[in-house]
């Protein structure tokens, strides 16, 4: 399952002229810099002369729907979720839940769904309840709430924003990293399988780039490597790990631009993994 | 050392990270957000969550950060000591900088980025002072 992070090649270009430079402090020479070139023209980090947070930095969701409103005016009328939330007992079923019903939030804003945006408000509350941090996102369920009710449409999207990065945020001061990830994977996979549905009905390659996301894959699939271990159901967990494998394949699409038929089976395999995250079996 | 707040960053703040700070305020931090006021009112939006520690005089680091083509971004380096020379670039899978603009300012550095591709892009910055000085540091970033 884990995947293969391709960055072989660190330039000697850029070693001479982005990273040197940095280094060459008053009274603190410049490190030693090694490029091996590997034939692939890309940087290789582990010869990057400092330190290299290697997870990579996840996008807020509303990231991705400024791309999107700058891409035309597709249906998402169509998009927006009416399906009951199910209860789960099992904490990283509720995370990945909760990160749907806040993707859900996001597509509601872009129908201008006012309903829809306040009943995806009153389900975060519930879902924030069964993890614990429900004190701590009452503040935003209410802000979404007068933001829908005015319209405010940016208001709710920040708030969305904000709900997520605050659940995450307590579930880390919790000592549960790996359930703050599952948040971040339930939102991405239902925010995926939407924008592969959008795109799909009106390809363009430009809109498929959209979908060139291969190290978020990889840091979700690690995410969810550390829960499989601690998880009581891991069998569910698993079947997505594979799920987001094989996006993450398509995303590569054999080196090259990513195609309808790619597009096609990205929400094909999306959709399956947001219905088992969204409906109890 | 700490610093107040300009009205306009205050303005800023409260619009881009209305709760967070409120209750913990990191100098280095306020700093990068300082040199963000611009940013916002041409209407970029802030993110909440933000990067921030100590690098040696001289180190550098990099954050991987994913990019959407059709976004603009502009990164925001911070520190609140002074007489600090803070560099911030942005490149690609390559190595080549994307970065179109570059402000620097007393305590902060920033870069506008237009990402030319979809894709994982690397955030590399420094902060260089006195010999093995040890340097508070925060990185922020908006975008529209």
């Amino acid at each position: 399952m884990p995947m293969n992070r391709a960055l072989p090649v660190f330039l000697t270009a850029l070693l001479g002229s982005a990273i040197c430079p940095l280094v060459a402090a008053p009274g603190v020479p410049p490190k030693p810099a090694a490029a091996v070139d590997k034939g692939g023209g890309e940087l290789d980090l582990t010869k990057f002369p400092g330190q290299v947070i290697d997870e990579v930095v996840v996008p807020v969701p509303s990231e991705i729907f400024s791309v999107l409103d700058k891409l035309g005016d597709p249906d998402w009328k169509a998009e927006v979720s009416a399906s009951p939330k199910p209860t789960f007992r099992e904490r990283s079923d509720v995370a990945l839940l909760l990160g749907a019903t806040v993707a859900d939030g996001f597509i509601a804003v872009q129908a201008e769904d006012k309903k829809a945006v306040e009943d995806v408000g009153r389900n975060v509350l519930s879902l924030s309840r069964s993890l614990g941090v429900e004190d701590d996102v009452v503040r935003h369920c209410q802000a979404i709430d007068d933001a829908a009710s005015a319209a405010k449409w940016d208001l709710v999207r920040m708030e969305l924003d904000a709900t997520q990065t605050t659940v995450r945020a307590k579930m880390r001061q919790m000592q549960d990293g790996a359930l703050a990830e599952c948040i971040s994977v339930g939102g991405w996979l239902r925010g995926t399988q939407v924008i592969t549905a959008v795109i799909g009905k009106s390809f363009s390659a430009e809109r498929a780039e959209l979908l060139y996301q291969p190290d978020l894959a990889d840091y979700f699939n690690d995410a969810l490597e550390e829960m499989l271990v601690k998880a009581k159901n891991p069998a569910k967990l698993k079947e997505i790990a594979d799920g987001l494998a094989r996006v993450r394949e398509l995303m590569d699409n054999g080196g090259g631009d990513i195609n309808a038929a790619a597009v096609a089976e990205m929400n094909a395999v999306t959709s399956a993994l947001v219905k088992k995250i969204t409906v109890k079996p | 050392m700490r610093r107040f707040f300009t009205l306009p960053t205050a303005v800023a703040l409260l619009l881009a990270t209305p709760l967070q700070l409120l209750a913990v305020v990191d100098d280095s931090h306020s700093m990068a957000m300082e040199a963000a006021v611009d940013a916002v009112k041409a209407g970029f939006k802030i993110r909440q969550e933000y990067w921030s520690g100590i690098l040696k005089s001289g180190e550098q680091k990099m954050v991987k950060q994913q990019l959407f083509k059709g976004n603009e971004y502009w990164f925001f380096l911070g520190t609140d000591e002074d007489k600090i020379a803070l560099k911030v670039e942005v490149l690609d899978r390559k190595g080549a900088k994307i970065q179109v603009e570059t402000q620097l300012k007393p305590n902060a550095a920033a870069v506008r980025v237009l990402a030319p591709a979809t894709g994982t892009y690397y955030i590399v910055f420094s902060l260089n002072g006195k010999e093995n000085e040890k340097i508070p540091w925060a990185l922020a970033y908006g975008y529209r």
